[in-house]
């Protein structure tokens, strides 16, 4: 990391290599003029392509189109796919024109291609080879990383905000910028070096209503904290505990990683790492949480993980212990623990930390295990100074030259670059290394939100602020201005509301903007709210009938059912009152009904018609055995089907076959039989046929 | 011919299922319905298996492959390759890889031939890619996204891009990849291509939402009309039989 002697170059890449009073002359850089200046940039970086992409993409969306055109190149390609005359081997990311397939196959393979798609999935304009061989060269003389990073997935900004809550605070960002007056030079620093969560500079609007406690510092006071973040030098020899201090401390999955750095100089005054085995094995999380969901396995392993786990914190609390100098002196904390692993940290009565101090800070990038290496990594990246690209004097240019047609516009861009380049280099070999460096943290991701031209109208419409987003548009803010991802605000808008704000002014002003250009899809005018009110009244309407008719519908069928059931019961009470009277005596344990009623009455008269049946039934069948066996005495001695016949010719309720009473049973039939079982009907039959013999 | 389907009333059957001119993964289902559609329509010509990767069931945007192989994200559990090892043709390399971006579905998306990846992927994960799949590897972005495998899908025969690609960046990419390639949706309109969309040379499977233009575009681009794995032998058997007499 170690570059020569930076403090010369004029630029320091870090901040504990900036010179005493280097920030003497900083101010905040305004909002309104980074951003202005960066619309400018990416807008610049845009203008070129825009022009091919809008007419490529009326005829990309359609599909008839693109089938046709799809009907082309299956001809041309199908001829001869090799050496087709008519396809041109283009790279659109670098800007480059191939004579051969192989050439451009070679291209896309390349560092340079790979860097430029980078460069231009961050909104960035591609750069030249010649400018690339610089930059590799800068890289790899002074920062292994810059070149690391162009090939690999190390960007260790890939989503700075994903663990942060605070998203919603249109107007916060993870860096500040600052522009040195005296050599008009503008840069950026982490925000979490001069605030801390719970601070917002007053410029800042603070939407987290929970946070009561949410300080302001004035710009002033920003300044001064800039201004204490460069330790004097004069002191370097003191004995004492050093009193410009920044520790890192990093805990996740049973690492732990803390190192004290010494800002006069950049030099690590003590650092610690343990490693217990806590988190399960494949399975994943930690003992403890799977303890906390109530079944506590009792395997040797989980004995051990439960053992490391207490370890692990008794040894951070001792380290942080015999840290005890350096943590009071510290002026900054920077912490990693997610969830649990803060418990070792804040947790508990004699905490190492307290999570309401103000120079605890997150970490507001991705980190990776925790070790040494990634604690030196997370000071650095914290420590580093971002330099943009453009001085404010070279920012007036870009603006002054939008309504130039593209391509000239790209060649003065490119020219305004070379010269800013050639002079760098003239000035000094120490600036020109200083410079290419900042590129390469550029093509790294560390200062993504620096560039990142999103404007308030971005975030407003993003974090679903309707007013904001009326006011802004109503403020002449532009709705067709695209992010660094090309996006338009109406696009981020995230809910229904929000869009229709887009929709609604687009109606009263419809020739203000390229609607069209801003992706919104249509106006909303006031007579279409009317009438979606109506349409919804009329639907809810609608749906209350219907709910109201099965009602009705359920209510009529219990009703129903209610009178079926009573109906039924009247008629077992019947019976039973019908038996009872009959037979000897019967105490039913239903309760007694109204015996006045004239269901009752019915259903008596009906139970007792029913009982008269079935004893005439039961006569009719006694007499008919009696006949049968009058019969049967008489000497016709035959097998037992026989007199079964014979009382099935009496057409009586039994079994044709085994005489069986059929009574409650649904008989099957055949001619003039019936039967009791299948097996009868068999039995029977075979019977029948043998007498037929 | 391309078919409809859809998983567990998602339309998304990219996300479920993966396939290739060499075999078929489809995601274990609540219903047998998905699995029998893929069953159906090529049982007899390659492998339809069920699969999970690290437990979940969008498998179709966990890993990638072709004929040649199977690249499986490093948190795909022992079990898990396992299977597929055992489940999947013996020419078919199957491939755990230690890379960061663990939806390799996503950033990833290839022929037999050629493979289009994310600019972010690791170094050794490219070389990985190359062996594995034996492919050639570019990094690209379609139409701006950097999720080449979830806004493109291609075939050895043609393929489908994000609606929002430029004529400039279709011609490229065909050139680079050597496809026809069209700019076009599937599931009504959804750019979200390799989601709703699963192809290899001979048929496809696209989400229950696609329409008929969308279909027929579809099965025009990857010449699905004239495919099927008997056409080849016809037209084998018909210049055999020419040559023999």
């Amino acid at each position: 990391m170690g570059r020569g002697n930076p403090a010369e170059a004029g630029k320091p890449e870090y901040l504990f290599q900036c010179p005493d009073q280097f920030f003497k002359s900083a101010a905040l850089h305004k909002e309104g003029m980074s951003l202005k200046a960066i619309r400018e940039d990416a807008g610049d970086a845009k203008a070129a392509e825009l022009g091919q992409e809008l007419a490529g993409l009326s005829v990309a969306n359609r599909d008839e189109q693109t089938q046709d055109d799809a009907g082309d190149q299956n001809a041309s390609q199908s001829g001869d796919a090799g050496d087709d005359s008519l396809t041109r081997f283009t790279c659109n990311r670098c800007r480059f024109l191939f004579q051969t397939w192989d050439e451009q196959r070679a291209h896309f393979k390349s560092d340079l291609h790979r860097f430029n798609v980078k460069r231009r999935s961050r909104g960035k304009e591609p750069i030249s080879e010649d400018d690339f061989t610089k930059v590799a060269e800068g890289g790899s003389k002074g920062d292994i990383d810059d070149v690391s990073s162009i090939s690999g997935s190390d960007s260790e900004s890939d989503d700075p905000n994903s663990t942060d809550g605070f998203r919603r605070n249109t107007h916060k960002t993870n860096r500040i910028h600052f522009v040195l007056q005296d050599s008009g030079q503008s840069f950026s620093l982490w925000r979490v070096l001069a605030l801390s969560e719970r601070e917002y500079l007053q410029t800042e609007r603070c939407y987290a209503e929970e946070h009561n406690d949410v300080l302001y510092v004035s710009e002033d006071n920003l300044l001064l904290r800039l201004k204490s973040l460069v330790p004097p030098t004069l002191r370097i020899e003191d004995n004492a505990v050093p009193k410009h201090i920044w520790v890192v401390l990093l805990s996740a999955g049973g690492h732990f990683a803390g190192v004290v750095m010494n800002m006069q100089g950049g030099g690590v005054l003590a650092h610690h790492t343990f490693h217990r085995y806590v988190v399960r094995a494949k399975a994943g999380g930690r003992q403890s949480t799977r303890d906390a969901t109530g079944r506590a396995p009792k395997s040797a392993g989980a004995s051990l993980r439960r053992y490391n786990e207490m370890a692990l914190q008794k040894e951070i609390r001792d380290l942080l212990a015999s840290w005890g100098d350096y943590l009071r002196s510290a002026s900054h904390i920077f912490v990693y623990a997610p969830s649990a692993n803060g418990q070792a940290l804040f947790g508990g009565e004699n905490a190492p930390l307290n999570r309401n101090d103000l120079r605890l800070r997150r970490i507001p990038f991705t980190t990776r295990r925790p070790t040494f290496k990634e604690a030196q990594r997370v000071f650095r990246v914290l420590a580093s100074i971002t330099y943009e690209e453009e001085s404010p004097t070279s920012i007036e240019t870009p603006i002054a030259m939008v309504d130039g047609s593209a391509g000239a516009k790209k060649e003065a861009k490119l020219s305004v670059k070379k010269s800013d380049a050639g002079q760098g280099s003239a000035d000094s070999s120490g600036q020109s290394t200083a410079q290419n460096p900042a590129d390469g943290a550029g093509s790294s991701g560390s200062e993504v939100p620096a560039l990142n031209p999103s404007t308030p109208l971005h975030e407003a419409a993003k974090s679903g602020n309707c007013e904001e987003v009326l006011r802004l548009l109503e403020d002449g803010m532009d709705p067709c201005a695209r992010d660094g991802r090309d996006r338009t605000p109406y696009s981020l808008a995230g809910d229904k509301e929000t869009r229709n704000v887009f929709r609604r002014y687009m109606a009263r002003f419809p020739d203000q903007w390229d609607w069209h250009a801003a992706n919104v899809p249509s106006a909303l005018t006031e007579e279409m709210e009317l009438a979606q009110a109506a349409r919804e009244a009329e639907k809810k309407a609608k749906r209350k009938e219907i709910e109201k008719e099965r009602k009705k519908l359920r209510k009529e069928h219990d009703r129903k059912k209610e009178a079926e059931k009573k109906a039924a019961e009247l008629a077992a009470a019947a019976v039973a009152s019908v038996r009872g009277t009959s037979q000897v005596k019967s105490f039913t344990k239903t309760p007694a009904p109204d015996t006045k009623s004239a269901a009752y009455q019915a259903a008596v008269a009906k139970a007792q018609a029913a009982e008269r049946d079935a004893r005439a039934a039961a006569a009719e069948a006694r007499m008919r055995a009696l006949i049968a066996a009058n019969n049967a005495t008489d000497g016709q001695s035959t097998s037992t089907p026989s007199r079964a016949s014979g009382s099935s010719s009496g057409g009586a309720k039994g079994c044709s076959c085994c005489g069986a009473s059929l009574v409650g049973k649904t008989p099957f039939y055949k001619f003039s039989y019936s039967y009791c079982s299948t097996t009868c009907v068999q039995v029977h039959r075979k019977y029948l046929e043998n007498e037929g013999q | 011919m391309a078919t409809r389907s859809q998983f567990e009333n998602s339309s998304e059957i990219g996300v479920f299922s993966k396939l290739t001119n060499a075999y078929c993964l489809v995601a274990i289902g609540g219903s047998e319905n998905f699995y029998s559609t893929f069953e159906s329509e090529l049982s007899d010509v390659i492998p339809v298996v069920k699969a999970s990767i690290a437990g979940t069931r969008v498998i179709g945007r966990m890993c990638v492959g072709n004929k040649n192989g199977l690249l499986l994200p490093n948190s795909t559990t022992d079990q898990e390759l396992l299977h597929m090892r055992n489940c999947l043709p013996d020419s078919v390399v199957v491939q755990r890889i230690d890379e960061r971006l663990s939806a390799l579905g996503n950033c990833i998306t290839c022929n037999d031939y050629v493979a289009l990846i994310h600019t972010d992927l690791d170094k050794e994960t490219e070389e990985l890619i190359a062996d594995v799949l034996g492919v050639e590897v570019f990094r690209q972005t379609i139409a701006g996204n950097i999720l080449v495998g979830s806004y493109c899908v291609f075939s050895n025969r043609g393929g489908l891009v994000h609606p929002h690609t430029s004529i400039e960046d279709l011609d490229e990419l065909s050139s680079l990849l050597q496809v026809p390639l069209v700019a076009g949706t599937v599931n009504r309109g959804s750019e979200v291509v390799g989601a709703g969309l699963v192809v290899n040379d001979w048929t496809a499977f696209t989400g229950i939402d696609t329409t008929a233009t969308e279909l027929s575009v579809i099965e025009s681009v990857f010449k699905l009309r004239e495919a099927q794995p008997s056409a080849i032998v016809n037209e084998m058997r018909a210049s055999l039989i020419d040559s023999m007499t």
